[in-house]
């Protein structure tokens, strides 16, 4: 039997393992890719934002070069109730700073021309092909088994998704992920005019819009809605933790059908058509919840390893696969350079996270998770706003009070000491 | 045996859309092989020899990792025969420029699919028979080949003859022939190594042949205003017995 | 103009001449049978060719060519079955033309034809016209037959084709073969159904209701579930059936033949989301296997 060997096989062709593959082929390591969809992309799905200042370094002219959909040019978050929303809308010039921006992306796009770019580097790509367990001789890693066949490798990159069962079988993901470490995500795409999306959203030609609701679209359970605009067409969406929505008693469709019925978002896509529905699973546990990254043979990267970050107001997951899948090359070329594959000698990928915005970033947001179980921000505090802000706008022609008075009476409604130690909790977290 | 597997690359009917002046839309479309072609991919390698793709197209139709699929299925090299003239043949004009093509690379046997998934007009592997002035069949729904014969099932609406025939020889297969293999990756990773001849219609020395139907329009039908009354539930099935008894006439 | 009519099965020739009818002209038909039946087509001229049971139907293709390129007509009628479509294909190639393949909606224009073809299986349709000496197949059941006698039969001798095909034997085809075209009512069934047993489900509702099974392609491909004569889409089959019944169809693909021309529409399916439902006269948001034993209950009982 001929063994074909590679020097790299990666399991996964989204943004993470394309950026893997693309690294490994530019120093000249024989590397394949194999993706389970018939192209890169088609099992994929963001809301979604992607921050660029990963590919400073990579892929050099990326703003120039990249099918981007729209530059984000203001981000907007809101508290929902049935009937009412706030909104606060931040938009400025250092929005827009090369090597800061960020930009919208259809993963159907954006991941096949990225993988389309490690080929060009010398990696190849195989389709259509699921993955389906490891080759482990020796408590090593050694190659992948696909239907009847293997195939084998010096190190074997796990870039297979958020839902791999891979990590399980290679040792890493060592506990089963509980439903509190994972979120639901539904979007629905729809079609719509290009200079409509502007005048609608306000934005310049080019220009995007990232917008996160909170409250009423994740039926008060922590998650939330999305609205992210596209050159010509809107992504709208909702995000559930997935430990909720087991006792929900609403389904994702009937969610995703009064978020787009209230009265601040139906006017956004009044006249559009829709044209696709997709589903995903977002990894959510965080900091304190990442499965071990390597072992003799092989490493994890991106969704895989749980590097996500779901802040409430941003949500980053495909910079933190970029990121990965760099650490990932770098401790792979080096590794081969020593021809050790050993743990020992991968532990290098750690090393680089943890030196990188990676690991600074999921360090810093792991309280979030914990904070953001908090239902009242999800329930209370939208009401509560606006109550504030009836109090404030409504005028009946009766006896005023003053805006202080208003304002103190709704918050000791819903309990002054929440609200305190919310507020401390939150700003500790931030 | 040398043997030359005809296939058509089409659009994805599932992708195309209909304009508001009901026009077809293929913008979205993805380009896919006709999966007919498919079975006679399969039945070469099955008949097992020297395989050879042959496809032809306008310049819309090249695509790498169509190429990429086909070659993973079987065929040893690959030729394409792309030209601007060639967006939208008809039946004789795909037939000729395959002839001319066929005859350039040589041939024992060709094998084509039944139809096409587009028009599904079961012409071009037969016309190419004629144009090449070889035995040809069609809706062969079995076929064996040795000593230079092949021995082909030919499955009528009515009946099936076994006919024989010498090679060089067309044949078109039925799409229940055979079940087209799904490639492994080491058959993927192989098709990215294997040949791809690319010709233009000056490569093969004939100028663009002549069109020979007229194509008057393409639209997508008027839709039917239907009355949509519709209910819910199994326990509706006596009501929706009472709504449809007069209507179906036995 | 003049029109020459050709079909492999020599009870078709009633509804070619309806067809060709239409067009006006010099009607002349090539015929395989002896003089007997080639006198019983309503035509000006039936050409014969004696049938011999040790030839192949291909082997004919050479005294059918010789005789289109003695008397030049400017249209050829073929029955659209695989035999015939065989025969317009050499004779097109031989003619170097196209054929208009399954041509509906047929009509004179000039001295040829004009008329309409199923595109992607019927997303579309394709208005086209000939040029140059028109060949066109025509699908059964779309003009009623008229008879007679023909005024004038010719025989012509056998032509060798040289084509080398030999027939080695002729077996019948097993199973039914079902002409779905001419069926009055079609129980169509899709992906909903899951097994080769449920078709019976559906084979008992279309003999309450006089009518036929059809299935869509995903069905019948390999899992050899139904016959091939019974796929519906994108077989070019213009099926224009009194009652459509799409039971576990979807809808998604616009290319479900017919469920335009289809004179009533009846939907069972338990999405109650499925685009089927925007294109149907009566629905049900049901579980086939729950709904269709009543209803064919119900309609044997009638």
């Amino acid at each position: 039997m001929s063994e074909e060997k590679f020097d790299v096989i990666i399991v996964g062709g989204g943004i993470a393992g394309s950026v893997t593959a693309l690294l490994l082929a530019r120093a000249g390591l024989e590397v394949v890719m194999i993706e389970r969809g018939n192209y890169s992309g088609a099992k994929n799905m963001t809301g979604g934002r992607l921050y660029s200042h990963c590919f400073n370094g990579i892929i050099p002219d990326f703003a120039e070069i990249a099918p981007i959909e729209r530059k984000v040019m203001h981000e907007r978050v809101s508290m929902m109730t049935e009937t009412s929303n706030f909104t606060f809308d931040y938009t400025s010039d250092r929005l827009a700073q090369p090597g800061k921006e960020s930009y919208i992306v259809l993963r159907g796009i954006f991941d096949r021309w990225l993988a389309e770019q490690a080929e060009k580097a010398g990696a190849m790509a195989v389709n259509g092909i699921l993955v389906e367990n490891l080759i482990i001789r020796d408590g090593k890693v050694c190659g992948v088994i696909a239907g009847e066949e293997q195939m084998f490798a010096d190190t074997v990159v796990l870039a297979d998704g958020a839902n791999s069962q891979l990590t399980t079988k290679a040792g890493l993901q060592r506990k089963p992920v509980t439903p509190h470490q994972i979120a639901i995500g539904a979007k629905e795409l729809f079609e719509l005019d290009e200079k409509k999306i502007e005048g609608r959203f306000n934005l310049a030609p080019g220009e995007g819009s990232a917008w996160l609701f909170a409250g009423w679209p994740s039926g008060g359970m922590t998650g939330g809605g999305f609205i992210y605009t596209n050159k010509a067409s809107v992504s709208l969406g909702i995000v559930v933790t997935a430990a909720e929505f087991i006792n929900a008693r609403k389904s994702v469709n009937e969610l995703l059908e009064q978020f787009k019925a209230h009265s601040a978002v139906k006017p956004l896509i009044e006249g559009s058509k829709l044209i696709e529905y997709s589903g995903h699973m977002v990894a959510e546990g965080g900091y304190g919840m990442l499965p071990r990254l390597y072992s003799d043979g092989v490493v994890a990267v991106g969704d895989a390893a749980h590097l996500v970050i779901n802040a409430g107001y941003t949500v980053r997951g495909m910079d933190l696969a970029v990121g990965s899948a760099a650490a990932a090359a770098a401790a792979i070329i080096s590794a081969k350079s020593r021809g050790d594959f050993s743990e020992k000698s991968l532990s290098m990928y750690k090393r680089l996270l943890d030196d990188s915005f990676v690991m600074r970033d999921m360090r810093r947001f792991r309280k979030y998770p914990r904070f953001m179980e908090n239902r009242r921000i999800f329930n209370e505090y939208p009401e509560m706003a606006d109550e504030i802000f009836a109090g404030v706008f409504v005028t009946d022609g009766a006896p005023q009070a003053s805006m202080f008075s208003k304002i103190f009476k709704t918050a000791k409604k819903n309990g002054l000491r929440n609200l305190a130690k919310d507020c401390i909790k939150g700003v500790s977290t931030l | 045996m040398n043997i030359l597997v005809c296939c058509k690359i089409v659009y994805e009917e599932q992708d195309i859309s209909v304009l508001p002046d009901r026009g077809l839309s293929y913008d979205r479309a993805e380009l896919k092989l006709s999966l007919y072609d498919l079975n006679a991919v399969e039945q070469a390698v099955q008949l097992s020899g020297n395989i050879r793709a042959l496809s032809i197209g306008g310049k819309n139709k090249d695509n790498g990792k169509i190429k990429k699929n086909l070659l993973s299925r079987g065929p040893q090299e690959l030729y394409i025969v792309t030209d601007e003239a060639l967006s939208g043949a008809d039946t004789h004009q795909t037939a000729t420029v395959l002839a001319a093509a066929a005859k350039k690379i040589g041939f024992d046997l060709i094998l084509c699919g039944e139809g096409s998934a587009d028009l599904y007009a079961q012409q071009t592997g037969i016309q190419l028979g004629e144009l090449l002035g070889v035995p040809v069949i069609s809706s062969v729904s079995k076929l064996t080949a040795a000593d230079g014969k092949i021995i082909a099932e030919r499955t009528a609406d009515d009946s099936v003859d076994v006919i024989e025939a010498p090679l060089p020889a067309v044949v078109c297969l039925t799409s229940d022939i055979n079940e087209p293999r799904i490639p492994g990756m080491k058959d993927i990773l192989a098709a990215g190594k294997k040949p791809v001849t690319e010709w233009s219609l000056a490569d093969l020395g004939i100028a663009a042949p002549e069109v020979t139907v007229d194509v008057i329009s393409i639209l997508a039908p008027v839709g039917k205003d239907r009355k949509r009354i519709i209910v819910e539930g199994d326990d509706k099935a006596t009501e929706l017995f009472d709504n449809i008894k007069n209507e179906v006439r036995s | 103009m003049k029109i020459l009519l050709f079909s492999d099965n020599n009870e078709n020739y009633g509804e070619l001449c309806a067809a060709a009818g239409t067009l006006g002209g010099e009607i002349t038909a090539f015929i395989i049978a002896d003089k007997n039946d080639a006198g019983n087509i309503p035509v000006k001229k039936a050409f014969y060719v004696e049938p011999d049971a040790s030839k192949l139907f291909e082997n004919y293709y050479a005294s059918f060519k010789e005789l289109v390129f003695n008397e030049k007509p400017d249209v050829i009628l073929i029955s659209a079955t695989k035999k015939g479509r065989y025969m317009g294909a050499r004779l097109a190639a031989a003619l170097k033309t196209s054929v208009l393949t399954d041509l509906s909606d047929m009509e004179a224009d000039g001295n040829g034809i004009k008329g309409a073809q199923m595109y992607y299986g019927g997303a579309a349709v394709r208005t086209v016209k000939s040029k140059g000496m028109a060949i066109a197949t025509l699908p059964q059941g779309s003009f009623a037959p008229v008879y007679g006698k023909a005024e004038d039969v010719v025989n012509i001798p056998y032509k060798d084709d040289g084509s080398l095909l030999k027939k080695v034997e002729t077996r019948s085809k097993a199973g039914r073969t079902v002409n779905l075209v001419t069926a009055k009512n079609v129980v169509c069934v899709g992906r909903g159904v899951t097994q080769k047993e449920d078709i019976a489900l559906a084979e008992a509702l279309a003999k309450a209701i006089g009518g036929e099974v059809g299935c869509s392609r995903p069905v019948a491909e390999g899992s050899g579930f139904l016959d091939t004569s019974r796929y519906i889409g994108v077989s070019g089959l213009t099926l224009k059936p009194d009652v459509y019944f799409a039971v576990g169809i979807s809808g998604q693909i616009q290319h479900i033949i017919g469920i335009n021309s289809a004179r009533i529409i009846i939907a069972v399916n338990k999405d109650k989301n499925a685009p089927i439902f925007k294109v149907c006269d009566y629905g049900i948001v049901g579980d086939l296997y729950k709904v269709l034993p009543i209803l064919t209950k119900m309609f044997e009982g009638n």
